[in-house]
This record gives C-alpha cells, structure tokens and sequence, in this order.
C-alpha cells in the first residue's frame, strides 16, 4: 500500500519502521519501492538498514546441529504417543474434543518405557521392517511398476527433478541405518542399487518438494556417517 | 537500491495448501501424515527455538510438546490462518512461557541519557566484529515478547501479518513491539560497545 500521505518529516520514522520487513524481504511491492527511494536520499536510513541487515545476517546463522536431527527428536514423541491412550485412537472425531492438556489425567503414574527403551524397540521394528522390504524385493521375482533396478528394462522412474537425490551408502551401512537416514529427510528408494551401487531416492511429498528441499536434505546425507555420496539430480537415465 | 536479503530456504520451501492438507490429515488420525508434518516443521521450530531458549535440549522439548498438542489438536484447525501460524502459534505460546520463566528485569537507559544514533554511530555498530557476540547478549536482556518479534521476523523471516496471526494480536501491536524492540536492542548494543561508544562516532541527530 502505497503511503501517499506521508509527510516529508514523516518519512524518516515510517520507513524506520518498516525496515525488518524490507531486511526480510515480506514487504509488498508498492511498499518495498517506497522505503528504496527514500533510501536512496537519507543517509541515516540507510546507515540503518545496514545494521538491521547485519543483525538479520547474524541471527539467521544456524546455531546447533539440532536443526537438522529430526529423528532423534521424532523417536521421543513417538514413544510419548505409544505411552498415551490416545495413541491409539484418532486424535479427534467430529463433536469430540481431546483433553487440553498435554498428558491425559489416566496417563499419570503409568508406568512408561523410558526413551531409550523406546527407542531401542523401534530401531529394531524399523530394521525387521527394512529387512522384509528388501527380501521382498531383492532376493524373490517381484516386479512392481514402482520398484525397479537401474539395469532393468522401463527403469525410468516418474519423479519430480526437484525431489530426487542419488546416495551412496558405505558398506558397512546397516539396512536399520538406511532406514533410519530415509526416515530423517521423509527420503523413499525409488530406484537402485546399480551397479555401482547407487540408490536413487524420492523425497516424501515430492510434488511439493523443491530443488531447495532435495539440495538441503543432499547436504544433510553427506554430512552422516554411512553416505559415501549424495547428490540432487533428475531422474535416473533409462538403461 | 539493492535488493533486500532474500528469505532462507526454510520461507522459500514452504508450501500452504500442502502443509493444510497434511494437518486434515493429521485431524482424521493419519500417523503417517504426522510424522511427516514433524519432519517438516522441525527445521523450522528448531532454528526459532534454539535462537529462543538457546539450549538444544529444551528446544527439542518444546518442539514435540508443540507437535503433541498438534496432534491433540489437530480438527481444531479451521484454516482461517495458514497452517504453519497455527503450529507456531502454539511454539510462540511455549517460548513465551519459558522465556517468562526466566526474564531478568532490565532496567531501560532512560531515553535523555542516550542520544538517537546518527548515521556514523549506527554505521559504526554494524561494521564491529564484536557485533555478534553483542547481540547474543543483549538479546537475552530484551523482554520475552520483544525477545520473539525479532526472532520471528529474522530467524524466519515471517511477514508482519503472519507474525500477528502467530502472536495472536494485532498487526499494529507486533508492529509496536518491533518498535520497541529494536530501540532497545540498539540501546544495549550501545552499552556493550562501552560508554565511550557515541562521543568515538559523533554526536546525535
């Protein structure tokens, strides 16, 4: 919205105000051309702007690795889930509304699995789970439109460019471990291994996903023990 | 004039209409949708939440006690804001009961007794290597909700309108919280530079 009423003497102090969100880049177009050309003449502002954005630089920098652990986080809460009573049922019919507070009153005093038994037990569901995956698919004659090798005829698998990534696991990589990464960044094998030994995996959601997510989720495989080899690309090429 | 910072990825990855439908996913107990919704949103809680509370561990708390009243929660959500304002509204409700917790009262430098910065104090203040270190300080000693605009403007670049949907208050209010926050953040940016700070860069306005 243009302000075409401000007062010359005015300018200084709405401009002022309006500098996070030009820093940040969520002001609107008309608003956005606005404080530039009063930038443009007003040394102080823009002495200003420098120092907002300097600031905004600074607390934007990732401070921990947490940011990009979800697992562990995720493994907690669903040992949180198992221990409450409305794990199991949906969190909420129509006309039914759950307790506001966290834990439920008939949660408290049970006995709960501690967080690293829970966890422990679905690490073991988890590779039980990849284990059966891959002697379905690996070992039997399955052939599913879904799942193929690389070397097989009609490999091409339909994906989105931006939400594909080739991975290399190192050999001493666990199928559990595997399972885990995939896990961390919502990642499914869509294709491989090749010859090489190459997967290519799909990010969950991957008509959404864009070339940031497959570049971020690349930079986080690469980062954790077991990938030798990570990378963003398109589809994998027809054999 | 150059262009402003662009928005991280996180801002630049989201997705509206996505992020809704996997919470009417999750209203209708869909665990598979949950956990995707927790992979989604964890990036963005945590960059927020460590800035905020500056321990990884209570971060991670408050990230699946966030998740947990989503998933409580979940048919609640009308979509009369976007999804993801309504998950951080209910991360900034947390923070700000934690940050409450702890807050230390601060008095103000009383506005007479320092000056408004000029153009060479406030240039001088951003080109200090020590400006980093400067910040961590002095954001701890800003008020909880002061403490979060800033956050939520910086660290996720959100809009002023989604930040008032996520404080649930009016734009003009976060707009006047920003005000006062970042007046006083340049206030204790002063201080810690030293008392000899604004006679070195000249005098006010």
């Amino acid at each position: 919205m243009r302000r075409l009423t401000v007062l010359p003497s005015e300018a200084d102090g709405h401009v002022e105000a309006e500098l996070p969100w030009y820093v940040n880049g969520t002001l609107d177009t008309a608003d956005r051309a606005y404080v530039e050309e009063h930038l443009a003449g007003c040394a102080r502002c823009r002495a200003s702007y420098d120092l907002e954005r300097r600031l905004a630089g600074i607390l934007k920098t990732p401070r921990d690795t947490l940011e990009y652990a979800p697992q562990s986080g995720w493994t907690q809460l669903a040992a949180r889930l198992a221990g409450s009573p409305l794990a199991a049922a949906s969190p909420t019919y129509e006309g039914h509304r759950p307790s506001a507070t966290i834990r439920p009153p008939e949660t408290r005093g049970r006995r709960r699995l501690s967080p690293l038994i829970a966890g422990i037990l679905l690490a073991q569901a988890a590779a039980i789970g990849i284990l059966s995956f891959l002697l379905l698919h690996f070992v039997t004659e399955y052939d599913s439109a879904a799942f193929r090798t690389l070397t097989q005829p009609g490999s091409v698998v339909s994906a989105p460019e931006a939400a594909t990534i080739r991975i290399v696991f190192a050999e001493e990589t666990s199928a559990a471990q595997i399972g885990s990464l995939l896990r961390d960044v919502g990642g499914t094998i869509i294709a491989g291994p090749s010859t090489a030994d190459v997967y290519t995996i799909s990010l969950q959601d991957a008509a959404s996903s864009t070339s940031d997510d497959a570049a971020y989720a690349a930079d986080w495989l690469r980062a954790q023990p077991g990938v030798l080899f990570a990378e963003p690309v398109g589809p994998p090429p027809a054999p | 004039m150059s262009s402003t910072l662009h928005n991280d990825q996180t801002a630049a990855s989201r997705d509206p209409p996505a992020e809704a439908r996997l919470l009417a996913s999750v209203a209708r107990g869909d665990r598979e949708a949950f956990q995707r919704l927790y992979f989604l949103f964890h990036r963005r809680l945590a960059r927020f939440l460590l800035r905020v509370t500056r321990r990884p561990e209570i971060a991670e708390e408050i990230i699946n006690d966030t998740m947990l009243v989503v998933w409580q929660r979940a048919a609640e959500f009308r979509g009369e804001a976007q999804a993801s304002s309504w998950i951080l509204g209910i991360a900034y409700r947390r923070a700000l009961k934690t940050l409450s917790r702890k807050s230390e009262s601060v008095p103000s430098i009383p506005a007479e007794a320092l000056p408004a910065l000029n153009a060479m104090a406030l240039d001088g203040l951003a080109q200090r290597a020590e400006l980093a270190d400067w910040l961590d300080a002095a954001i701890t000693r800003l008020t909880p909700e002061h403490q979060l605009v800033i956050q939520l403007a910086y660290v996720l670049g959100l809009s002023l309108e989604e930040i008032a949907e996520i404080a649930d208050c009016p734009v003009n209010t976060v707009k006047t919280r920003m005000f006062h926050a970042r007046r006083r953040l340049r206030e204790l940016l002063v201080e810690l530079a030293g008392p000899d700070y604004i006679d070195s860069q000249g005098a006010v306005t």
